[in-house]
């Protein structure tokens, strides 16, 4: 080690040394990359409605046996800001709106009564329908759901794990409005309505 | 054959490197404790700690024998731990139900408890002040943490950010709050506001 000599012999592989602590460093940071940094978006799959009435289309299925084909030309209506909505009012801090999308479909059409319609702001961030809302009762039943569906005209749906379809009190309409009430922070800048049916498959209609 | 000096002292030093090294090697954490481990953020009372999924803030930890809710009473010869924390999610609407309370000696409490007390959903940049409730026992409780999963599919098992509060309970303390703790009311998770 005292002997000047050894590392003038051996500069090059300490030279080395640096590049592969860094691949070292690199390389044991397999956990943030693969793991954590997979779950930010949960892998969701959005697609932007290019155009309006967009045609939505998708298979989905309790499994592989009973599997549907949905088809819904989808439009926004839109959005509009309003202050209460069934007994709720915004949170300290936010605002309440009302978002609103025009639904066409197959009265047959199995499995639209229960879908997600969320706020997206500019920064990608989703406001669902439950949270940011205030209430008179101390255990309030807010708006846990969004309007799918016409009431008693939801049209047929999959009964869960009995793999049989079941039709609703009335058909449902050719075409009808789904909606929304959403709190969202009042700085928030709102760029999409996102609705869906079945996860992870998305549309974002873009707000104007 | 007659060894050197320098043979016999390299031999021992080999002898002694795999030796070592082999304790060494036990002690280490193996590939499958290294990926399921989670990411601890390391909290401190009313403090922010921020997850993945949100930041949270403890802003009280009480024991019990008596909670009520519903105009029910719930009564314990164990201790409820209830936790009132504030929960701000990022991104998306979040849950937090899995507090855990981890004894000194390893032991774990939590998983699904007889009171289902869910933080959530709360709404993104959103502050919800909520109630989190545990059973454990009393001779628990010294030197235990509090961990809390940044997602309710999460476990202590996942790769996903863990809030991990030391609690600072000694047995005397712990016999001193049990003493005087009356019936907690649990009311609703309650809206703070928009931050």
């Amino acid at each position: 080690m005292t002997n000047p000599s050894w590392w003038r012999r051996n500069r090059l592989r300490l030279a080395l040394l640096l590049p592969l602590l860094a691949l070292a460093v690199i390389a044991s940071g397999f956990r943030y990359t693969n793991i954590y940094r997979q779950w930010g978006k949960d892998h969701d799959l959005d697609r932007v409605a290019t155009s309006q009435p967009y045609v939505f289309e998708e298979e989905f299925g309790t499994d592989r046996k009973f599997t549907f084909h949905r088809t819904v030309e989808v439009s926004l209506v839109g959005v509009r800001q309003i202050t209460m909505a069934e007994d709720a009012w915004p949170a300290p801090g936010g605002v309440l709106y009302e978002a609103r999308v025009h639904l066409k479909a197959d009265p047959e059409q199995v499995d639209l009564a229960s879908c997600t319609i969320q706020l997206v702001g500019a920064d990608g961030t989703s406001y669902g329908t439950i949270g940011g809302k205030a209430s008179r009762e101390e255990f309030p039943s807010l708006d846990t759901n969004p309007h799918c569906t016409p009431v008693d005209a939801e049209g047929p749906t999959v009964v869960p794990f009995q793999n049989k379809v079941q039709q609703s009190k009335n058909p449902r309409p050719l075409q009808w409005e789904a909606w929304a009430s959403i709190a969202v922070p009042a700085t928030a800048q709102i760029r999409y309505v996102r609705i869906s049916w079945s996860r992870p498959n998305a549309l974002l209609l873009p707000v104007s | 054959m007659k060894l050197s000096r320098t043979t016999l002292l390299t031999a021992v030093l080999i002898i002694a490197a795999l030796a070592i090294g082999t304790v060494v090697n036990s002690r280490l954490p193996k590939p499958d404790d290294v990926f399921s481990a989670p990411f601890v953020r390391a909290g401190t009372f009313g403090l922010v700690v921020k997850l993945r999924t949100g930041e949270v803030t403890l802003t009280s930890l009480k024991l019990t024998h008596k909670v009520s809710r519903f105009g029910t009473t719930y009564d314990n010869p164990n201790v409820w731990v209830v936790v009132n924390l504030q929960f701000t999610p990022r991104q998306r609407s979040m849950t937090l139900t899995r507090p855990s309370i981890v004894a000194a000696d390893g032991r774990r409490f939590g998983g699904d408890q007889p009171i289902a007390s869910p933080c959530g959903p709360a709404q993104p940049d959103f502050t919800l002040s909520c109630n989190l409730i545990l059973e454990t026992t009393t001779d628990a409780l010294p030197g235990a943490r509090l961990e809390i999963m940044a997602d309710p599919m999460s476990g202590p098992r996942t790769p996903d950010d863990m809030a991990v509060f030391a609690l600072d309970y000694t047995e005397q303390s712990t016999a001193a709050e049990l003493a005087t703790a009356q019936t907690i009311e649990l009311g609703s998770n309650t809206e703070i506001g928009a931050r």
